[in-house]
């Protein structure tokens, strides 16, 4: 938890302030990014955006108390800009192959790593198959909820919606995600680790 | 594509799923960011300052120029001649009126509305 008065001293214009409050924030953020978007190589480049953001709005922030669940909005903002901009990206080049043939390419890709990384390497790809089927929305909820473990009053803090709102929208996502889930592979990925 | 979850047992998939975040989780540790991340990040934010105030100073010229033309143009209309009407000359001068040097204004009578109105002399 970052200091109050840390945080009163950058809105000042402290930078040293600001550069200790990055420092204590910085693991838990770039690891939420992680994994929200996926892709590990472009977490230090969101993680930047979200400082910067930070940086540019500090003087907005209300009080110290909600400085948490307001960097959470920004790193989460942060992640559904690139995911938006990374389906734009992906749709323009596979535009043509079905899910289905994504799915089968992606496995074929992973089951042909052994080791450890590679087992985990498949991990992630199915999961970022599975979420594809929903929006990043409710990818970023879902998520946020069940591998951030993130509380229904956590959320409502970032997300200024009520819980019960929250509820019915994690409940769809997640029927969606199950939906899809006996054919991922998933058994056969568990099945080796 | 082998597959041994169950599709009719839905409190089983549910903890398959369970599982599967949890291995997700496991999979993507906390990374540790690279040692140019700072460097980076304040390069960025002083891209970014420098943006703002270079926009800034060019609101701030663009105002300013623009209350200049204002006040130019205020100026300008203030110390043209005005143009007076007739019944304002005759007014401020009668004895000009009756030598004639301020000439009558045109009159247009209009005659008779019994053709329809429009003979006008």
């Amino acid at each position: 938890m970052v200091d109050h008065e840390l945080i009163e001293r950058a809105k000042g214009g402290d930078d040293a302030a600001f550069g200790q409050i990055v420092s204590s924030c910085k693991g838990w953020v770039l690891g939420t990014i992680a994994r929200l978007i996926g892709r590990p190589e472009d977490v230090d480049d969101v993680g930047q955006q979200v400082f910067l953001r930070l940086y540019q709005s500090l003087g907005q922030l209300r009080s110290p108390e909600v400085f948490k669940p307001w960097l959470y909005r920004l790193t989460v903002n942060a992640s559904y800009d690139y995911l938006r901009r990374r389906r734009r990206r992906m749709e323009t080049r596979v535009a043509d192959l079905s899910e289905q043939q994504m799915i089968a390419a992606d496995m074929a890709e992973a089951e042909r790593r052994r080791d450890d990384a590679a087992s985990k390497a498949q991990v992630r790809e199915l999961v970022q198959t599975l979420l594809a089927g929903i929006s990043e929305e409710d990818r970023i909820l879902l998520l946020l909820k069940e591998v951030e473990g993130l509380s229904l009053r956590e959320l409502e803090a970032i997300y200024h919606v009520n819980e019960n709102a929250l509820k019915v929208r994690l409940f769809r996502a997640r029927q969606r995600v199950l939906r899809a889930l006996p054919a991922s592979g998933w058994g056969a990925v568990r099945g080796k680790r | 594509m082998a597959n041994d979850l169950p599709t009719d047992n839905n409190s089983e998939l549910e903890r398959e799923l369970d599982r599967l975040f949890a291995a997700y989780r496991e999979a993507i540790p906390d990374p540790v960011s690279g040692p140019d991340f700072m460097p980076t990040l304040w390069k960025r934010i002083q891209a970014r300052t420098s943006l703002a105030a270079n926009l800034r100073r060019w609101a701030e010229g663009f105002v300013t120029a623009a209350a200049a033309v204002c006040l130019l143009l205020a100026f300008l209309a203030a110390s043209s001649v005005p143009q007076s009407f007739w019944v304002e000359r005759a007014v401020a001068s009668p004895d000009e009126l009756a030598s004639g040097s301020i000439p009558e204004p045109r009159t247009l009578e209009i005659a008779a509305m019994d053709n329809g109105g429009t003979n006008l002399r």
